[in-house]
Protein backbone atom coordinates (compact mmCIF):
# COMPACT_ATOMS: atom_id res chain seq x y z
CA UNK A 1 0.00 0.00 0.00
CA UNK A 2 1.08 3.50 -0.74
CA UNK A 3 2.24 5.10 2.47
CA UNK A 4 1.76 8.75 1.52
CA UNK A 5 -1.03 10.01 3.72
CA UNK A 6 -0.03 13.35 5.19
CA UNK A 7 -0.33 12.20 8.79
CA UNK A 8 2.14 9.38 8.32
CA UNK A 9 4.49 11.61 6.38
CA UNK A 10 4.85 13.94 9.30
CA UNK A 11 5.60 11.04 11.62
CA UNK A 12 8.28 9.87 9.19
CA UNK A 13 9.79 13.31 9.14
CA UNK A 14 10.38 13.16 12.83
CA UNK A 15 11.51 9.60 13.25
CA UNK A 16 13.41 8.70 10.11
CA UNK A 17 12.86 5.35 8.41
CA UNK A 18 9.76 4.35 10.24
CA UNK A 19 8.52 2.53 7.18
CA UNK A 20 10.44 -0.67 7.86
CA UNK A 21 10.55 -0.07 11.51
CA UNK A 22 9.43 -2.92 13.75
CA UNK A 23 8.79 -0.31 16.44
CA UNK A 24 6.06 1.12 14.26
CA UNK A 25 4.35 -2.25 13.92
CA UNK A 26 4.50 -2.80 17.64
CA UNK A 27 3.19 0.70 18.12
CA UNK A 28 0.36 0.10 15.66
CA UNK A 29 -0.51 -3.16 17.35
CA UNK A 30 -0.43 -1.49 20.72
CA UNK A 31 -2.65 1.29 19.48
CA UNK A 32 -5.03 -1.17 17.94
CA UNK A 33 -5.14 -3.10 21.20
CA UNK A 34 -5.92 0.13 22.98
CA UNK A 35 -8.62 1.19 20.52
CA UNK A 36 -10.30 -2.11 19.95
CA UNK A 37 -12.06 -2.43 23.33
CA UNK A 38 -13.41 1.10 22.91
CA UNK A 39 -14.64 0.40 19.41
CA UNK A 40 -16.15 -2.89 20.57
CA UNK A 41 -17.82 -1.11 23.42
CA UNK A 42 -19.11 1.57 21.06
CA UNK A 43 -20.40 -1.10 18.75
CA UNK A 44 -22.12 -2.84 21.65
CA UNK A 45 -23.74 0.44 22.68
CA UNK A 46 -24.85 1.16 19.14
CA UNK A 47 -26.40 -2.29 19.06
CA UNK A 48 -28.19 -1.72 22.35
CA UNK A 49 -29.42 1.65 21.14
CA UNK A 50 -30.69 0.08 17.96
CA UNK A 51 -32.59 -2.54 19.90
CA UNK A 52 -34.23 0.10 22.04
CA UNK A 53 -34.99 2.13 18.93
CA UNK A 54 -36.66 -0.90 17.42
CA UNK A 55 -38.69 -1.30 20.59
CA UNK A 56 -39.58 2.37 20.45
CA UNK A 57 -40.67 1.93 16.86
CA UNK A 58 -42.92 -0.97 17.84
CA UNK A 59 -44.32 1.10 20.67
CA UNK A 60 -45.03 3.92 18.26
CA UNK A 61 -46.82 1.55 15.95
CA UNK A 62 -49.00 0.12 18.67
CA UNK A 63 -49.66 3.62 19.96
CA UNK A 64 -50.78 4.46 16.47
CA UNK A 65 -53.24 1.56 16.46
CA UNK A 66 -54.56 2.55 19.87
CA UNK A 67 -54.98 6.12 18.71
CA UNK A 68 -56.89 4.95 15.68
CA UNK A 69 -59.25 2.99 17.94
CA UNK A 70 -59.61 5.88 20.35
CA UNK A 71 -60.34 8.15 17.43
CA UNK A 72 -63.09 5.87 16.16
CA UNK A 73 -64.55 5.42 19.62
CA UNK A 74 -64.54 9.15 20.15
CA UNK A 75 -66.47 10.14 17.08
CA UNK A 76 -69.30 11.31 19.26
CA UNK A 77 -67.08 13.11 21.77
CA UNK A 78 -65.75 16.06 19.81
CA UNK A 79 -64.42 17.72 22.95
CA UNK A 80 -61.71 15.08 23.26
CA UNK A 81 -60.65 15.45 19.66
CA UNK A 82 -57.92 18.05 20.33
CA UNK A 83 -56.22 15.66 22.74
CA UNK A 84 -56.20 12.87 20.23
CA UNK A 85 -54.79 15.27 17.65
CA UNK A 86 -52.10 16.29 20.10
CA UNK A 87 -51.16 12.67 20.69
CA UNK A 88 -50.98 12.04 16.97
CA UNK A 89 -48.77 15.09 16.50
CA UNK A 90 -46.58 13.85 19.33
CA UNK A 91 -46.31 10.49 17.63
CA UNK A 92 -45.22 12.20 14.42
CA UNK A 93 -42.51 14.08 16.24
CA UNK A 94 -41.13 11.00 17.95
CA UNK A 95 -41.11 9.17 14.64
CA UNK A 96 -39.13 11.88 12.87
CA UNK A 97 -36.60 12.08 15.68
CA UNK A 98 -36.28 8.32 15.69
CA UNK A 99 -35.55 8.28 11.98
CA UNK A 100 -32.97 11.01 12.28
CA UNK A 101 -31.33 9.15 15.15
CA UNK A 102 -31.28 5.96 13.14
CA UNK A 103 -29.71 7.72 10.21
CA UNK A 104 -27.02 9.25 12.41
CA UNK A 105 -26.43 5.92 14.15
CA UNK A 106 -25.67 4.31 10.83
CA UNK A 107 -23.10 7.01 10.27
CA UNK A 108 -21.56 6.62 13.74
CA UNK A 109 -21.24 2.94 13.16
CA UNK A 110 -19.67 3.44 9.77
CA UNK A 111 -17.35 5.99 11.32
CA UNK A 112 -16.33 3.61 14.09
CA UNK A 113 -15.64 1.09 11.37
CA UNK A 114 -13.59 3.66 9.53
CA UNK A 115 -11.53 4.40 12.65
CA UNK A 116 -10.79 0.72 12.94
CA UNK A 117 -9.71 0.56 9.32
CA UNK A 118 -7.49 3.59 9.82
CA UNK A 119 -5.93 2.15 12.96
CA UNK A 120 -5.29 -1.20 11.35
CA UNK A 121 -3.64 0.07 8.22
CA UNK A 122 -1.67 3.19 7.45
CA UNK A 123 -2.72 3.17 3.83
CA UNK A 124 -4.59 5.90 1.99
CA UNK A 125 -7.13 7.98 3.90
CA UNK A 126 -9.45 8.03 0.92
CA UNK A 127 -11.72 5.07 1.45
CA UNK A 128 -15.02 4.73 -0.39
CA UNK A 129 -16.78 5.14 2.97
CA UNK A 130 -15.40 8.60 3.45
CA UNK A 131 -17.47 10.38 0.84
CA UNK A 132 -20.61 8.72 1.98
CA UNK A 133 -20.02 9.68 5.61
CA UNK A 134 -18.86 13.16 4.73
CA UNK A 135 -22.03 13.86 2.83
CA UNK A 136 -24.21 12.99 5.81
CA UNK A 137 -22.21 13.57 8.91
CA UNK A 138 -23.27 16.04 11.55
CA UNK A 139 -19.73 17.41 11.41
CA UNK A 140 -20.91 19.11 8.25
CA UNK A 141 -24.62 19.59 8.83
CA UNK A 142 -26.31 21.22 11.80
CA UNK A 143 -27.42 18.52 14.21
CA UNK A 144 -30.99 19.02 15.44
CA UNK A 145 -30.85 20.73 18.82
CA UNK A 146 -33.19 22.49 21.24
CA UNK A 147 -33.74 25.33 18.78
CA UNK A 148 -34.86 22.90 16.06
CA UNK A 149 -37.33 21.33 18.47
CA UNK A 150 -38.59 24.68 19.70
CA UNK A 151 -39.49 25.53 16.12
CA UNK A 152 -41.27 22.19 15.73
CA UNK A 153 -43.10 22.86 19.01
CA UNK A 154 -44.16 26.29 17.80
CA UNK A 155 -45.60 24.83 14.59
CA UNK A 156 -47.33 22.13 16.56
CA UNK A 157 -48.84 24.70 18.88
CA UNK A 158 -50.17 26.52 15.82
CA UNK A 159 -51.36 23.43 13.99
CA UNK A 160 -54.98 24.48 13.99
CA UNK A 161 -54.20 28.01 12.83
CA UNK A 162 -51.97 26.60 10.11
CA UNK A 163 -54.49 24.09 8.86
CA UNK A 164 -57.14 26.81 8.71
CA UNK A 165 -54.92 28.46 6.10
CA UNK A 166 -55.16 25.38 3.90
CA UNK A 167 -51.51 25.65 2.94
CA UNK A 168 -50.41 24.39 -0.48
CA UNK A 169 -46.73 25.34 -0.60
CA UNK A 170 -44.52 25.29 2.52
CA UNK A 171 -40.88 26.34 2.62
CA UNK A 172 -38.13 25.91 5.15
CA UNK A 173 -35.15 28.18 4.62
CA UNK A 174 -31.89 26.66 5.90
CA UNK A 175 -33.35 23.22 6.52
CA UNK A 176 -30.11 21.60 7.79
CA UNK A 177 -30.87 17.96 8.63
CA UNK A 178 -34.46 18.45 7.47
CA UNK A 179 -36.19 17.48 10.74
CA UNK A 180 -38.41 20.53 10.94
CA UNK A 181 -39.76 20.59 7.39
CA UNK A 182 -40.19 16.82 7.47
CA UNK A 183 -42.26 17.18 10.62
CA UNK A 184 -44.36 19.83 8.92
CA UNK A 185 -44.77 17.66 5.83
CA UNK A 186 -45.98 14.80 8.00
CA UNK A 187 -48.47 17.03 9.76
CA UNK A 188 -49.73 18.34 6.40
CA UNK A 189 -49.63 15.55 3.84
CA UNK A 190 -51.72 17.71 1.52
CA UNK A 191 -49.00 20.27 0.88
CA UNK A 192 -45.87 20.42 -1.18
CA UNK A 193 -42.80 21.04 0.92
CA UNK A 194 -39.73 22.90 -0.27
CA UNK A 195 -36.43 23.57 1.42
CA UNK A 196 -33.34 25.58 0.70
CA UNK A 197 -29.92 25.53 2.27
CA UNK A 198 -26.68 27.22 1.35
CA UNK A 199 -24.84 24.07 2.41
CA UNK A 200 -25.16 21.33 -0.21
CA UNK A 201 -24.58 18.60 2.37
CA UNK A 202 -27.55 19.92 4.32
CA UNK A 203 -29.71 19.71 1.19
CA UNK A 204 -28.69 16.11 0.67
CA UNK A 205 -29.42 15.21 4.30
CA UNK A 206 -32.77 17.04 4.28
CA UNK A 207 -33.84 15.09 1.23
CA UNK A 208 -32.91 11.80 2.81
CA UNK A 209 -34.54 12.62 6.16
CA UNK A 210 -37.74 13.45 4.28
CA UNK A 211 -37.72 10.33 2.18
CA UNK A 212 -37.00 8.21 5.27
CA UNK A 213 -40.31 9.56 6.53
CA UNK A 214 -42.08 9.27 3.19
CA UNK A 215 -42.35 13.02 2.79
CA UNK A 216 -41.74 14.33 -0.72
CA UNK A 217 -39.40 17.27 -0.25
CA UNK A 218 -38.11 19.54 -2.97
CA UNK A 219 -34.62 20.71 -1.94
CA UNK A 220 -32.77 23.48 -3.67
CA UNK A 221 -29.21 24.55 -2.90
CA UNK A 222 -29.69 28.32 -2.79
CA UNK A 223 -29.10 31.46 -0.81
CA UNK A 224 -32.24 32.07 1.30
CA UNK A 225 -35.16 32.34 -1.19
CA UNK A 226 -33.30 34.29 -3.86
CA UNK A 227 -34.29 32.12 -6.86
CA UNK A 228 -38.00 31.58 -6.16
CA UNK A 229 -40.77 33.48 -7.92
CA UNK A 230 -42.83 35.87 -5.81
CA UNK A 231 -46.08 35.17 -3.94
CA UNK A 232 -45.85 31.39 -3.80
CA UNK A 233 -45.46 30.22 -0.22
CA UNK A 234 -48.22 29.89 2.36
CA UNK A 235 -45.86 29.00 5.20
CA UNK A 236 -42.19 29.93 5.49
CA UNK A 237 -40.07 28.87 8.45
CA UNK A 238 -36.48 29.70 9.40
CA UNK A 239 -34.16 28.69 12.20
CA UNK A 240 -31.30 30.97 11.23
CA UNK A 241 -27.65 31.10 12.15
CA UNK A 242 -28.31 33.28 15.20
CA UNK A 243 -25.07 33.36 17.17
CA UNK A 244 -23.55 36.86 17.48
CA UNK A 245 -20.18 36.68 15.74
CA UNK A 246 -17.71 38.80 13.82
CA UNK A 247 -19.26 39.98 10.60
CA UNK A 248 -16.49 38.26 8.66
CA UNK A 249 -17.51 34.83 9.99
CA UNK A 250 -20.77 35.13 8.10
CA UNK A 251 -21.24 34.05 4.51
CA UNK A 252 -19.71 30.58 4.47
CA UNK A 253 -21.41 27.59 2.89
CA UNK A 254 -20.15 24.97 5.34
CA UNK A 255 -21.04 24.17 8.97
CA UNK A 256 -20.11 27.72 10.04
CA UNK A 257 -23.18 28.91 8.11
CA UNK A 258 -25.35 27.02 10.59
CA UNK A 259 -24.47 29.26 13.54
CA UNK A 260 -22.47 32.35 12.50
CA UNK A 261 -24.97 35.20 12.54
CA UNK A 262 -22.66 38.21 12.40
CA UNK A 263 -23.73 41.54 13.90
CA UNK A 264 -26.51 41.01 16.50
CA UNK A 265 -26.63 37.45 15.14
CA UNK A 266 -28.99 38.92 12.55
CA UNK A 267 -26.96 39.43 9.41
CA UNK A 268 -28.50 36.49 7.59
CA UNK A 269 -31.94 36.89 9.15
CA UNK A 270 -32.22 40.56 8.19
CA UNK A 271 -31.60 39.74 4.55
CA UNK A 272 -34.47 37.25 4.64
CA UNK A 273 -36.79 39.72 6.41
CA UNK A 274 -36.59 41.92 3.33
CA UNK A 275 -37.50 39.04 1.03
CA UNK A 276 -40.46 37.74 3.07
CA UNK A 277 -43.06 40.32 1.92
CA UNK A 278 -42.56 39.26 -1.70
CA UNK A 279 -42.15 35.53 -1.10
CA UNK A 280 -45.28 34.94 0.96
CA UNK A 281 -48.54 34.23 -0.82
CA UNK A 282 -51.62 36.16 0.19
CA UNK A 283 -52.52 35.20 3.75
CA UNK A 284 -49.12 33.60 4.20
CA UNK A 285 -47.32 33.31 7.53
CA UNK A 286 -43.65 33.34 8.50
CA UNK A 287 -42.14 31.63 11.57
CA UNK A 288 -38.72 32.70 12.80
CA UNK A 289 -36.59 31.43 15.65
CA UNK A 290 -34.57 34.05 17.52
CA UNK A 291 -32.56 34.46 20.69
CA UNK A 292 -32.66 37.45 23.02
CA UNK A 293 -29.35 38.79 21.67
CA UNK A 294 -30.99 39.14 18.24
CA UNK A 295 -33.25 41.86 19.73
CA UNK A 296 -36.66 40.45 18.74
CA UNK A 297 -38.32 43.88 19.24
CA UNK A 298 -36.22 45.26 16.42
CA UNK A 299 -37.25 42.38 14.19
CA UNK A 300 -40.90 43.08 14.99
CA UNK A 301 -40.31 46.73 14.04
CA UNK A 302 -38.74 45.84 10.72
CA UNK A 303 -41.64 43.54 9.92
CA UNK A 304 -44.18 46.14 11.00
CA UNK A 305 -42.68 48.52 8.44
CA UNK A 306 -43.28 45.77 5.87
CA UNK A 307 -46.92 45.68 7.01
CA UNK A 308 -46.75 42.58 9.19
CA UNK A 309 -48.17 41.91 12.61
CA UNK A 310 -46.03 39.84 14.93
CA UNK A 311 -46.63 37.49 17.80
CA UNK A 312 -44.39 35.41 20.05
CA UNK A 313 -45.56 31.81 19.74
CA UNK A 314 -43.30 30.12 22.26
CA UNK A 315 -40.27 30.85 24.47
CA UNK A 316 -37.76 28.66 26.22
CA UNK A 317 -34.54 29.02 28.10
CA UNK A 318 -31.86 26.54 27.16
CA UNK A 319 -28.89 26.82 29.51
CA UNK A 320 -28.00 30.51 29.16
CA UNK A 321 -29.74 30.99 25.83
CA UNK A 322 -33.20 32.58 25.67
CA UNK A 323 -34.84 31.19 22.54
CA UNK A 324 -38.18 32.19 21.08
CA UNK A 325 -40.25 31.67 17.95
CA UNK A 326 -42.08 34.61 16.45
CA UNK A 327 -44.68 34.53 13.73
CA UNK A 328 -45.47 37.27 11.23
CA UNK A 329 -48.61 37.71 9.18
CA UNK A 330 -50.42 40.54 7.40
CA UNK B 1 -36.37 18.08 -8.87
CA UNK B 2 -40.00 17.95 -9.86
CA UNK B 3 -41.49 20.18 -12.53
CA UNK B 4 -43.53 21.98 -9.87
CA UNK B 5 -40.20 23.35 -8.61
CA UNK B 6 -39.03 24.28 -12.08
CA UNK B 7 -42.27 26.26 -12.37
CA UNK B 8 -41.20 28.44 -9.42
CA UNK B 9 -37.47 28.89 -10.09
CA UNK B 10 -35.92 31.97 -11.68
CA UNK B 11 -32.42 33.28 -12.24
CA UNK B 12 -33.45 36.91 -11.84
CA UNK B 13 -31.04 37.20 -8.92
CA UNK B 14 -28.24 37.27 -11.52
CA UNK B 15 -26.80 40.70 -12.19
CA UNK B 16 -28.32 42.17 -15.36
CA UNK B 17 -31.06 39.55 -15.67
CA UNK B 18 -34.64 40.87 -15.73
CA UNK B 19 -36.96 37.86 -15.77
CA UNK B 20 -34.70 34.81 -15.75
CA UNK B 21 -37.79 32.76 -16.40
CA UNK B 22 -38.44 30.07 -17.41
CA UNK B 23 -35.14 28.29 -17.06
CA UNK B 24 -34.38 25.97 -19.97
CA UNK B 25 -34.12 22.32 -19.00
CA UNK B 26 -31.49 19.93 -20.18
CA UNK B 27 -31.96 16.57 -18.47
CA UNK B 28 -29.63 13.60 -18.71
CA UNK B 29 -31.46 11.48 -16.13
CA UNK B 30 -35.21 11.62 -15.58
CA UNK B 31 -36.99 9.41 -13.08
CA UNK B 32 -40.71 8.73 -12.83
CA UNK B 33 -42.07 7.69 -9.43
CA UNK B 34 -45.65 6.95 -8.57
CA UNK B 35 -47.29 9.44 -6.23
CA UNK B 36 -50.81 9.00 -4.81
CA UNK B 37 -53.30 10.85 -6.98
CA UNK B 38 -55.51 13.34 -5.17
CA UNK B 39 -57.72 15.21 -7.67
CA UNK B 40 -58.82 17.82 -5.15
CA UNK B 41 -55.25 18.71 -4.26
CA UNK B 42 -54.10 18.89 -7.88
CA UNK B 43 -57.06 21.20 -8.61
CA UNK B 44 -55.84 23.54 -5.90
CA UNK B 45 -52.31 23.64 -7.30
CA UNK B 46 -53.31 24.47 -10.90
CA UNK B 47 -54.20 28.15 -10.29
CA UNK B 48 -50.82 28.67 -8.57
CA UNK B 49 -48.90 27.61 -11.70
CA UNK B 50 -47.67 29.12 -14.89
CA UNK B 51 -49.29 26.55 -17.16
CA UNK B 52 -47.39 27.54 -20.30
CA UNK B 53 -44.12 27.02 -18.50
CA UNK B 54 -45.26 23.66 -17.15
CA UNK B 55 -46.32 22.55 -20.62
CA UNK B 56 -43.00 23.63 -22.11
CA UNK B 57 -41.04 21.85 -19.37
CA UNK B 58 -43.05 18.64 -19.81
CA UNK B 59 -42.57 18.88 -23.55
CA UNK B 60 -38.82 19.32 -23.29
CA UNK B 61 -38.70 16.05 -21.31
CA UNK B 62 -40.97 14.23 -23.76
CA UNK B 63 -43.85 14.06 -21.27
CA UNK B 64 -46.35 16.44 -22.90
CA UNK B 65 -48.39 13.82 -24.72
CA UNK B 66 -52.09 14.35 -24.02
CA UNK B 67 -51.35 17.41 -21.88
CA UNK B 68 -53.50 20.31 -23.14
CA UNK B 69 -51.73 23.58 -23.93
CA UNK B 70 -54.31 25.59 -22.04
CA UNK B 71 -56.36 24.97 -18.91
CA UNK B 72 -60.12 24.70 -19.55
CA UNK B 73 -62.51 26.63 -17.25
CA UNK B 74 -64.01 23.55 -15.58
CA UNK B 75 -60.75 21.69 -15.19
CA UNK B 76 -61.60 20.52 -11.65
CA UNK B 77 -64.17 18.14 -13.09
CA UNK B 78 -61.90 16.68 -15.73
CA UNK B 79 -60.31 13.60 -14.11
CA UNK B 80 -58.24 12.77 -17.18
CA UNK B 81 -56.77 16.25 -17.26
CA UNK B 82 -56.06 16.24 -13.51
CA UNK B 83 -54.30 12.89 -13.79
CA UNK B 84 -52.02 14.19 -16.53
CA UNK B 85 -51.31 17.36 -14.57
CA UNK B 86 -50.59 15.26 -11.46
CA UNK B 87 -48.17 13.14 -13.47
CA UNK B 88 -46.09 15.97 -14.91
CA UNK B 89 -46.14 18.04 -11.73
CA UNK B 90 -45.38 15.42 -9.13
CA UNK B 91 -44.25 12.17 -10.70
CA UNK B 92 -41.63 13.25 -13.23
CA UNK B 93 -38.32 14.13 -11.58
CA UNK B 94 -35.05 15.38 -12.99
CA UNK B 95 -32.18 13.61 -11.27
CA UNK B 96 -29.28 14.91 -13.35
CA UNK B 97 -29.04 17.76 -15.82
CA UNK B 98 -28.80 21.51 -16.04
CA UNK B 99 -31.06 24.54 -15.93
CA UNK B 100 -30.07 27.45 -18.15
CA UNK B 101 -30.85 31.13 -17.63
CA UNK B 102 -32.76 32.29 -20.74
CA UNK B 103 -31.07 35.69 -20.73
CA UNK B 104 -27.47 35.15 -19.68
CA UNK B 105 -26.94 31.51 -20.58
CA UNK B 106 -25.60 30.82 -17.08
CA UNK B 107 -26.03 27.14 -16.29
CA UNK B 108 -27.17 25.68 -12.99
CA UNK B 109 -26.36 22.01 -12.46
CA UNK B 110 -28.89 19.55 -11.07
CA UNK B 111 -27.20 16.70 -9.27
CA UNK B 112 -28.88 13.87 -7.32
CA UNK B 113 -32.14 15.72 -7.86
CA UNK B 114 -30.88 18.91 -6.19
CA UNK B 115 -30.50 22.05 -8.31
CA UNK B 116 -27.52 24.20 -7.41
CA UNK B 117 -28.64 27.83 -7.65
CA UNK B 118 -25.71 29.30 -5.71
CA UNK B 119 -24.12 32.37 -7.27
CA UNK B 120 -20.72 33.92 -6.76
CA UNK B 121 -20.65 37.36 -5.18
CA UNK B 122 -19.73 38.92 -8.52
CA UNK B 123 -22.84 37.44 -10.14
CA UNK B 124 -25.38 38.85 -7.67
CA UNK B 125 -27.55 41.90 -8.45
C1 LIG C 1 -27.66 27.54 16.44
S1 LIG C 1 -26.80 26.59 17.60
C2 LIG C 1 -27.71 26.41 19.08
C3 LIG C 1 -27.51 25.04 19.65
C4 LIG C 1 -28.32 24.72 20.91
N1 LIG C 1 -29.27 25.67 21.25
C5 LIG C 1 -27.36 24.53 22.05
O1 LIG C 1 -26.88 25.54 22.61
O2 LIG C 1 -27.09 23.39 22.38
C6 LIG C 1 -25.60 27.70 18.01
C7 LIG C 1 -24.69 27.13 19.01
O3 LIG C 1 -23.65 26.49 18.36
C8 LIG C 1 -22.53 26.56 19.22
N2 LIG C 1 -21.33 26.40 18.41
C9 LIG C 1 -20.94 25.25 17.85
N3 LIG C 1 -19.80 25.39 17.23
C10 LIG C 1 -19.44 26.68 17.38
C11 LIG C 1 -18.33 27.44 16.96
N4 LIG C 1 -17.33 26.90 16.25
N5 LIG C 1 -18.31 28.75 17.29
C12 LIG C 1 -19.29 29.30 17.99
N6 LIG C 1 -20.34 28.62 18.42
C13 LIG C 1 -20.42 27.33 18.13
C14 LIG C 1 -22.62 27.86 19.95
O4 LIG C 1 -22.23 27.69 21.27
C15 LIG C 1 -24.10 28.21 19.87
O5 LIG C 1 -24.72 28.19 21.13
C1 LIG D 1 -29.32 26.81 13.00
S1 LIG D 1 -29.23 25.85 11.50
C2 LIG D 1 -30.89 25.18 11.43
C3 LIG D 1 -30.99 23.86 10.73
C4 LIG D 1 -32.36 23.20 10.80
N1 LIG D 1 -33.37 24.04 10.20
C5 LIG D 1 -32.73 22.94 12.22
O1 LIG D 1 -33.58 23.63 12.77
O2 LIG D 1 -32.18 22.01 12.80
C6 LIG D 1 -29.23 27.09 10.21
C7 LIG D 1 -29.25 26.53 8.78
O3 LIG D 1 -29.34 27.61 7.86
C8 LIG D 1 -28.47 27.39 6.78
N2 LIG D 1 -28.12 28.69 6.19
C9 LIG D 1 -27.30 29.64 6.68
N3 LIG D 1 -27.25 30.70 5.86
C10 LIG D 1 -28.07 30.42 4.81
C11 LIG D 1 -28.43 31.12 3.62
N4 LIG D 1 -27.94 32.34 3.36
N5 LIG D 1 -29.28 30.53 2.76
C12 LIG D 1 -29.78 29.29 3.02
N6 LIG D 1 -29.47 28.59 4.13
C13 LIG D 1 -28.63 29.13 5.01
C14 LIG D 1 -27.30 26.66 7.40
O4 LIG D 1 -26.54 25.95 6.44
C15 LIG D 1 -28.02 25.75 8.40
O5 LIG D 1 -28.39 24.52 7.81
Amino acid sequence: MDDTASTTTSVEDNTGNLLDNPTRDTLAEGLLGLLKPTVDQLDERVRATRISQLELKQQIESLNEELQKVKEALNNHPDLDPYVKKLIACKHKVTVVLNVLQASQNQNRAQAGLCLIRAASTDTMETPYQNHIDSKDFDHVYEPAEDSFLLIDALEKDLEFLSSKKPIFCLEVGSGSGVVITGLGMAFPQTICFSTDINLKACVMSKSTASHNRVALECVNMDLTSCFLDNKFDIIIFNPPYVVTESSECGGTDITASWAGGVKGRQVTDRLLNMIPKQLAEGGVFYLLLIKENIPEEVADIMMKHGFQSETVIKRQVRNEHQLVMKFYR
Amino acid sequence: MKLITHNMLTSKCLKGVLQGYPLAINATDVKVTEVDFNPEFVSRIIPKLDWNVLWGAADSLGHSEGLPKTVEPKYEEDQEFLKKAHHVLLEVEIEEGTLTCPESGRQFPISKGIPNMLLTEAEVQ
